[in-house]
């Protein structure tokens, strides 16, 4: 059937409801570009009557192809885009044109914010593997730290107060890092007792250093304020937000005033029907700017609508700050006036009683007593680097043990030939000379078979984590050890035979991480196969690990995922306790990958106590420290 | 010859916009510089000259001439069929 003979099947008043009733704009255009008709969804999009449009100099419509895409011009300033499409047609027996004209401002908009969204979602992925990677960073340096804090603790130095403050700015940074990655995942609202006078402190504090000092930012905040429940960062986020909007309304400064107080509707009387009944926090934030009009006020929580130049606001900062009071239980209230300044404030509802549960601040746990020497116990300790040998043993010397020290093999050799008896032989793996590390143990061993030997690398990770490990009877305590560890390895060597706590897989592809957790299960009392990737644990296990108690697991290893690596353990090892580590937050992991029962998840970075925290829950037996 | 003015009504740097400009340019070119000014108007940044000139949508593009000004709402991409509706016979110019 053609379009004729449709046409000629349709009643004619048929097709005048459909004009009428058309959802695009329909317009007549004559040959000299003067609009004829316009139905009503064309007075909407132009913006004018139809009397108006009519005669009106439109111009008229080329279109190529399927459609035009234009810009309509309403009266008073509004853009409208649009699609026109067009037909030849006459009109009073005149040559005219027949255009529809779709408005597809919604459409833009959306894709706009499809767009936005995914970039959105792409910088979160960046940020959060960049968190992810920094957590590895962080470990690393914080685990250093604690170690060169407990060398010198002794000492009760200067540097003992550098190193509280190198870790303090490391522990923000950890924090920076967790924010990052709240910020990346697309995350609930995570709600929490917060106390408001403490994070509304550091905001005010925040926004005084960052904004232009014609700004006064001052806060009036009693500390006796009711707890509430509302996720923090979108707290900071919404007191943010309308702290930008009270800036940006005072180009030629002004007052920033944040206040708070605690108010209970069912004695003050709610003044208007919309407050809710019941104790209420209010959080003012006040600006002494342009304020706004009646008209503005009555859209600004409209998401996407802003008064602020395209490149300067994206119109979602008061509609957040709505979403966030009204998801918190409370609500908001706006006071404007022009050229006075403007008022917000939200009200969040008290937290229920009973359930005041602070975060649990784990107490710091005091430095273990490290195992001593026992009378005339001898080390022979060997180390080719002055400094680090005078460390050693230093600290040797400090736990008890009466020292030999030796520069090379050759020297180690003729004392291990001499008068003197040594209980063990602490040496570094690379010497100089043709003898290193391993084959002075072997020779050592060959001379006195009940010598124990303690050996140390800061290479570990190349010569003994990945190709192979030491023979079983070479001990390993990896560089840069802490005190404490070199304290509990040297005493276990030396009680020997007595069964340690076992052996434990660690998988790491993170080098310096590797060597810091190996660091840490030594210290644990714990013997450690490393690994750096699923391959070669896999590989490891299959051979068999004698003596295996327990595995540590990093999430993300190279070749494939930590959670594989798990399955393909127990399968080996049923019901081997299994510590998953990873960069990421908890329920992320749970969300992304399968983690096993009984299988611990820990979250980096983690010190020595967190660890074996996690092994322990996980169902290693740890023993108590010797 | 009088020297004729074409003025292309545009708003800001949308997409229909550019295009309308490129394709003017491409006009020019084939037009020649016999006597025609282009002149471009950004609506959003004169809107006095738009609602002078009655613009409601754009890009519009006027070819102001004595005898009756003749207009197109578009983005110009039929080049002949601009032409032929501003009236210029490319056959009576040469």
């Amino acid at each position: 059937m053609t379009d004729n003979e449709i046409g000629s099947m349709v009643e004619q008043p048929d097709f005048q409801f459909l004009i009428e009733k058309n959802a695009d704009g329909i317009i007549v255009v004559d040959e000299a570009g003067l609009v004829l008709f316009a139905n009503p969804a064309a007075e909407r999009l132009f913006g004018q009557p139809s009397r108006a449009l009519i005669g009106s100099p439109i111009g008229v419509p080329i279109v190529v192809d399927e459609m035009s895409e234009i810009a309509i011009h309403q009266p008073g300033g509004g853009l409208v885009d649009a699609e026109i499409r067009t037909v030849e047609t006459s009109w009073d027996g005149q040559r005219a044109r027949l255009a529809s004209v779709r408005d597809v401002s919604e459409r833009r908009a959306m894709e706009d914010r499809t767009r936005h969204a995914a970039k959105m979602e792409a910088i979160g992925r960046l940020t959060a593997g960049i968190a992810h990677d920094f957590n590895n960073l962080l470990a690393v340096v914080l685990g250093s730290l604690e170690s060169a804090k407990r060398r010198i603790e002794w000492e009760g130095s200067e540097l003992a107060s550098l190193l509280d403050n190198a870790t303090r700015g490391a522990q923000q940074a950890v924090l920076l890092t967790s924010k990052l990655l709240a910020f990346a995942r697309r995350k609930p609202l995570e709600f929490r007792q917060v106390d408001l006078s403490d994070l509304l402190a550091s905001m005010s504090d925040l926004l005084q250093r960052t904004f232009d000092e014609r700004i006064a930012v001052r806060a009036e905040i009693p500390s006796e304020l009711w707890a509430v429940e509302v996720d923090p960062t979108e707290l900071e986020a919404a007191i943010l937000n309308l702290a930008v909007n009270a800036r940006d309304a005072m180009p030629d400064g002004g007052e920033l005033v944040i206040t708070t107080e605690n108010i209970d509707f069912a004695r003050d009387d709610a003044e208007d029907g919309g407050g809710k009944a019941g104790p209420h926090v209010r959080i003012s934030v006040a600006d002494t700017g342009e304020g706004m009009t009646a008209d503005v006020l009555n859209r600004v929580l409209e998401p996407f609508f802003t008064t602020k130049g395209a490149a300067r606001g994206t119109g979602l900062g008061l509609s957040q700050v709505y979403g966030f009071a009204k998801q918190s239980g409370g609500y908001l209230r706006l006071r404007s006036e022009v050229n006075v300044g403007t008022t917000v404030d939200i009200y969040l509802p008290k937290a229920a009683t009973g359930s005041d549960q602070k975060p649990q601040v784990e107490p710091s746990v005091e430095l273990k007593t490290i195992p001593r020497a026992r009378s005339g116990e001898t080390v022979l300790a060997v180390e080719d680097d002055e400094d680090v040998r005078a460390i050693t043993v230093g600290n040797l010397r400090e736990l008890g043990y009466t020292v030999v020290e030796a520069a090379d093999a050759d020297a180690a050799l003729r004392l291990l030939q001499g008068a003197t008896t040594f209980d063990l032989l602490f040496t570094d793996l690379g010497l100089p000379g043709r003898i290193n590390g391993k084959m002075l143990a072997g020779r050592a061993r060959a001379l006195h078979p009940e010598l124990k030997i303690l050996i140390t690398t800061a290479y570990a990770g190349d010569v003994l984590i990945r190709e192979g490990r030491l023979d079983p009877e070479i001990e390993l305590l990896s560089k840069p050890f802490s005190f404490a560890a070199l304290g509990n390895r040297v005493r276990g060597l030396l009680d020997g035979g007595r069964p340690g706590p076992g052996r434990v897989l660690l998988v790491e592809d993170e080098f310096l991480l590797n060597l810091l957790v190996t660091d840490m299960l030594a210290e644990a009392g714990f013997s450690v196969d490393a690994a750096a990737s699923f391959g070669e644990a896999a590989k490891k296990a299959r051979s068999g690990i004698d003596d295996l108690v327990g595995a540590i697991v990093d999430l993300g290893l190279p070749d494939r995922p930590g959670d594989e690596l798990v399955t393909e353990l127990r399968a080996l090892y049923p019901n081997l306790p299994v510590v998953l580590a990873t960069g990421y937050a908890d329920d992320d992991v749970r969300k992304r990958f399968s983690v096993a029962k009984g299988v611990q998840l820990l979250t980096k970075p983690f010190d020595l106590d967190r660890l074996t925290a996690a092994l322990g829950r996980a169902g290693v037996r740890i023993s108590p420290p010797m | 010859m009088a020297v004729r003015l074409l003025r292309l009504y545009v708003a800001g740097n949308s997409a229909s916009s550019r295009r309308a400009q490129q394709n003017l340019e491409r006009l020019r070119v084939s037009l020649g510089s016999r006597g025609w000014d282009v002149e471009i108007v950004d609506v959003l940044e004169s809107p006095e000259l738009a609602e002078s000139a009655r613009i409601i949508a754009t890009p519009t593009l006027s070819y102001e001439d004595a005898a009756r000004t003749r207009r197109i709402v578009g983005d110009l991409s039929d080049t002949a069929r601009v032409l032929e509706f501003l009236g210029i016979d490319e056959k009576d110019e040469v």
